[in-house]
């Protein structure tokens, strides 16, 4: 964890005291710059059937998790 | 002391095991064309492939025997390292940051930071992982040759040799595609050997209802080794895991949890062999599903061995905690399911080792020789490399899993390097990630500088000054999986 607060906390401190990269070079690396549209699905339609969806997945396995717990909590 | 008396019929299932896998190795070479091919399986792998690749390359024995191991030692709260410590990072690589990995068509997790910052970032971070990994390849193989020692009796160095022979065949012969439909095998073989050992088990001690039992009557769990957050509260923990929510939550469910899952190349690499944006991003939500339930079969048997085995948790010998599922496989299995289950544990140490011999070749590979040492060269030549660097990586990792045969507390110290290179990593990429502003020196140094703190951290706990409360609790702040420092 303190490794975690230094490394950020340096990142930051240096990178306000060094130039920025532009943008250009920073596309499809940096959230905003980025196309984040899943493009998956127009390539093949068979992609976007509802259990393929990622969100749904992970949606579903954080609830599992929570359900998990709470049947030991009880 | 453990001895088991293997028949013919389970040293037939180990031959099996050992044909089909040079098998699936000798298949594979027929796909290898490009470098691609040979390094990510030329990005054509289906999800639910990829996705079992993922949790397998993770459910190396380290794992299941240790992870075993705090369940018999901590009880039920164990089950933390599943599902907080797991199952949030792993959902969080495949919706937010596998778009930046897989659509930047990067070949590795250094090659982000190179695009991303700059070359000496890159340089840093590629030979910090590859030292690491080979390392941990090492202690991985070290750790199966103890296990086949107490059950079979063979001597440490003959285990070490034929296991990491066959991981090299394997591998040099059809590369990443050879180790992941592997370990897709290897997940369902030790899937095979733990339903069994856990159900049997369970049937010993009377079902759960009489383990719960035994376990509120032992001495050493107690009623709140059955509940994973009973008495976590910040400042008064009760709970036998020894450490507070706060520090389960932040330390163990996001530092250590998300550098692991999120940055380690030898996880994220399987996601990047997949065959597009949609499978890659499914692939760590498909691993998800079985982590969920892994605990039961890992954490169950650690406790029916707690309740079971007589004298467990000695500091030597061949009743330690470590050995939890080993010497529950030689009390209850009847020979051939014995052989299976001796087999599941063989396959999971052969992940561990080859997910980590694949992340390696291709870092080197790509992430060294292609981009510092000679730039352009025909595709042959980087694949030819590439079997050289499997060579070569192998054998540094036989002559680690000698010297720590040699030298128990080296594992340690090979575990906490790990950690040391880790945790920092976690900060940079998400710093990179939704930071535009964040410059190439900024994220040089704050890598850097991320790394000599987990240093510092780690002596000033180790030489005394820094009190973090139990070894577990101080692991949770510090590094990755407890069960390694507990392995000596």
């Amino acid at each position: 964890l303190a490794a975690f607060v230094v490394d950020v906390v340096v990142t930051v401190a240096v990178s306000l005291a060094t130039q920025p990269k532009p943008d250009h070079e920073l596309r499809g690396l940096v959230w905003g710059l980025t196309e984040t549209r899943d493009t998956s699905a127009e390539e093949d339609p068979a992609e976007w059937v509802w259990w393929r969806r990622p969100a749904l997945l992970g949606g579903i396995a954080l609830l599992l998790t929570a359900l998990l717990y709470l049947i030991f909590v009880f | 002391m453990f001895r088991v008396h293997a028949g013919a019929i389970d040293y037939a299932m180990l031959a099996i095991y050992f044909v089909v896998v040079l098998g699936i190795g000798f298949i594979a070479r027929r796909q290898v064309h490009t470098g691609l091919d040979f390094f990510l399986s030329g990005r054509s792998l289906p999800a639910w492939i990829t996705g079992l690749a993922f949790i397998a390359a993770n459910l190396g024995a380290l794992e299941i025997l240790g992870l075993a191991a705090n369940g018999a030692k901590y009880g039920v709260a164990t089950v933390h390292f599943y599902w907080i410590g797991a199952i949030p990072a792993m959902v969080f690589l495949g919706i937010v940051m596998m778009p930046f990995y897989y659509n930047s068509k990067v070949r590795s997790v250094p090659e982000y930071l190179r695009l991303r910052f700059n070359d000496p970032t890159h340089v840093l971070n590629s030979l910090s992982f590859a030292v690491a990994t080979v390392l941990i390849a090492g202690v991985n193989l070290f750790a199966m040759a103890l296990v086949i020692r107490l059950l079979l009796g063979w001597p440490i160095p003959i285990s070490i040799v034929l296991a990491a022979g066959i991981v090299l065949v394997y591998i040099t012969l059809g590369g990443l595609s050879s180790a992941i439909y592997n370990e897709v095998l290897q997940f369902f073989v030790i899937l095979a050997g733990l339903v069994p050992l856990t159900i049997v088990g369970l049937k010993a001690v009377g079902g759960w209802n009489g383990l719960q039992d035994k376990i509120t009557q032992a001495k050493a769990l107690g009623p709140l080794a059955l509940e994973p957050w009973g008495g976590t509260g910040a400042g008064n923990v009760t709970n036998p895991i020894g450490a507070d929510w706060i520090a389960i939550v932040f330390g163990l469910g996001f530092v250590l949890s998300f550098g692991y899952w999120t940055t380690n190349f030898a996880e994220v690499q399987r996601a990047m062999a997949a065959k597009n944006l949609s499978a890659a991003r499914r692939t760590p939500l498909i691993a998800a599903y079985p982590k969920l339930f892994i605990p039961f079969l890992v954490v169950v048997p650690g406790l029916i061995a707690a309740v079971t085995v007589k004298g467990l948790g000695a500091k030597t010998g061949d009743l330690q905690y470590n050995n939890a599922v080993p010497i529950l496989i030689s009390t209850y299995l009847p020979n051939g399911m014995l052989g299976i289950a001796i087999t599941g544990l063989l396959a999971a140490f052969m992940a561990g080792v080859a997910a980590n011999v694949t992340a390696f070749n291709t870092v080197v590979s790509y992430d060294l020789w292609q981009a510092y040492v000679r730039k352009d060269e025909p595709d042959e030549y980087y694949i030819r490399f590439g079997r050289i660097a499997t060579v070569l990586g192998i054998i540094v990792a036989i002559g680690t899993a000698f010297i720590a045969a040699g030298f128990n507390s080296i594992m340690d110290y090979i575990q906490a390097l790990f950690s040391f290179f880790n945790a920092p990593l976690f900060a940079t990429f998400i710093v990179a990630m939704f930071w535009k502003r964040a410059t190439s020196w900024g994220g040089f140094w704050g890598l850097l500088s991320g790394t000599f703190a987990a240093v510092a951290v780690h002596f000033l706990h180790s030489r005394g000054p820094l009190d973090l409360g139990s070894p577990l609790a101080a692991d949770f702040w510090g590094r990755w999986l407890p069960s390694w420092s507990t392995w000596s």
